[in-house]
């Protein structure tokens, strides 16, 4: 998802805040949010024990990642736009996706990704928050 | 456990309560499948 990093702003002038939540340790999240370079205005968290992705309704899955002919065509595409993955850091069977949230709590967009390269586009997530705003 | 009383980490190995991401105005989170 570091194609958020362009239209971060986008995202603060909408009203928004923008956190994005990984599953390593600390270090790994903090190497990579400088590797990255977001915004102050996007927070960088994670959650090594992975409870935030249960309750969000995230999968974790084996055959989603290894044995997904959608995310093969996916990392294709992906590679022919010069995208190159690193070193994983974090749980590598976990997968996804995204919440928009509103004050009170109540989730107005949910996206359950169903394997590698499989994300909402950024356009989605910030039309989602500004119908939430 | 509600998502919003979850403690995470920053990348300074801080406390950080969901809810207080959406408290005052609305948030998106993206929830990454591994850092890389």
């Amino acid at each position: 998802m570091a194609e958020l990093r362009p239209r971060a702003d986008e995202f603060a002038k909408a009203g928004g805040k923008v956190a994005v939540i990984g599953n390593g340790w600390p270090a790994m999240a903090k190497s990579w949010a400088e590797h990255v370079g977001f915004p102050p205005s996007v927070a960088v968290l994670t959650d090594p024990s992975r409870k935030a992705y249960d309750l969000a309704g995230m999968k974790r899955s084996v055959a989603l990642t290894l044995f997904n002919p959608f995310a093969l065509v996916r990392w294709g595409l992906a590679h022919l736009h010069g995208f190159r993955q690193g070193k994983t850091a974090g749980d590598a069977w976990q997968q996804g996706g995204a919440l928009v949230v509103q004050p009170g709590g109540k989730v107005t967009f949910r996206y359950v990704s169903l394997g590698p390269g499989d994300h909402p586009r950024p356009a989605a997530l910030l039309a989602a928050l500004k119908r939430a705003a | 456990m509600e998502l919003a009383d979850l403690i995470v980490k920053d990348t300074e190995a801080r406390d950080v309560r969901l809810g207080d991401l959406w408290r005052d105005r609305p948030a998106v989170l993206v929830f990454l499948r591994h850092y890389g």
